[in-house]
């Protein structure tokens, strides 16, 4: 075992490569699923946002959420 | 081929393209991981040693593959811009956004690998050589790509200004390939043929191929997350996304 961990002294070098490779690999995955999930979450609370405003200026009743505080906007 | 366009023709819509890309990925990450983990295998504990690298052999079942797919994003990448381009597909620039820090990424790994390869078996992590040198410049083409999309306020702008830069760089692609035939380069030249006679051993070829086809569909995944991201970012404030999320 340990001496195909060694490589007979080749191990030094072919090691990292396998290690830094699956770092890239995996990184790129994680930030590609953290991306989506702070995405998602951006377009979730601008939904909100629009549906409280329709709610707020009346003109669509049927979608008052109870989130209607986070509206920024005063309906003219 | 009608089939062909009809398919191309509906992908093209983002909230289809969204949903299919969804239910898409895990066919492509987990026959990546199990084909990735069987050719590490065979690669690290099967395949034999080279006759006069020893066990350093073994940096090539990783390097090849991102040295190899380095290049195939980036003529991917200037493929969907082209196509984004001409049509004014917006999926297409998408795809192209998607693809340009993945492949930047496998670029680094390339030139990384091969650096720590050329330490025991050419004495030097670096040298100029065309090879080296040319991989190096499509490392600069990626990241180019990328800061000149974000370099504008209009998003429009920005990819068709992505676009002409990936088109044009492209012609970089065929260079780092024959870079090896075409100067007399350190880099040795290519080992493995698809139309001729392979210069190794099966032992060695088989991993080879296996880890290029793990890494292949791994970046088919990849692409398809991230694509997905871009869609989303690019089509916040549509209705399909907002109907989404809220149900």
């Amino acid at each position: 075992m340990m001496a195909w961990l060694d490589m007979g002294g080749d191990g030094l070098y072919v090691w990292p490569c396998y290690a830094l490779t699956i770092i890239v690999l995996l990184a790129n995955l994680w930030v590609a699923r953290r991306d989506h999930r702070m995405l998602l979450q951006r377009a979730e609370v601008r939904a909100r946002m629009s549906a409280a405003r329709v709610a707020s200026s009346g003109a669509d009743a049927s979608l008052s959420e109870p989130h209607q505080g986070q509206s920024e906007e005063t309906p003219t | 081929m009608n089939a062909f366009m009809n398919w191309f023709y509906r992908m093209s819509s983002p909230p289809h393209f969204y949903r299919w890309a969804g239910t898409a990925i895990p066919w492509f990450i987990w026959p990546a991981v199990v084909i990735g983990v069987v050719a590490g295998y065979l690669g690290l504990v099967r395949s034999p040693e080279d006759y006069q690298m020893g066990n350093t052999v073994r940096i090539m079942y990783v390097h090849v593959p991102s040295a190899w797919l380095s290049m195939t994003c980036y003529t991917s990448m200037a493929v969907a811009s082209a196509i984004g381009w001409i049509w004014r597909m917006k999926l297409a620039h998408a795809v192209s956004a998607a693809i340009a820090p993945a492949g930047a990424s496998l670029t680094l790994l390339a030139l990384v690998t091969g650096a720590i390869w050329g330490k025991p078996t050419w004495g030097t992590y670096w040298v100029w050589d065309a090879r080296l040198t040319s991989e190096l410049v499509l490392l600069f083409l990626f990241m180019g790509v990328v800061l000149l999309r974000n370099a504008y306020e209009d998003r429009a702008q920005g990819d068709r200004a992505a676009a002409i830069l990936a088109i044009v760089g492209v012609i970089n692609v065929p260079i780092i390939h024959f870079s090896v035939n075409w100067w007399n380069t350190l880099h040795q030249t290519a080992s493995v043929s698809i139309t001729g006679k392979s210069g190794i051993d099966a032992s060695m070829v088989v991993p080879l191929l296996l880890m290029m086809l793990a890494f292949t569909l791994y970046l088919v995944a990849l692409v398809l997350m991230r694509t997905r991201n871009e869609v989303l970012l690019r089509e916040s404030r549509k209705r399909w996304v907002q109907d989404m999320v809220a149900s």
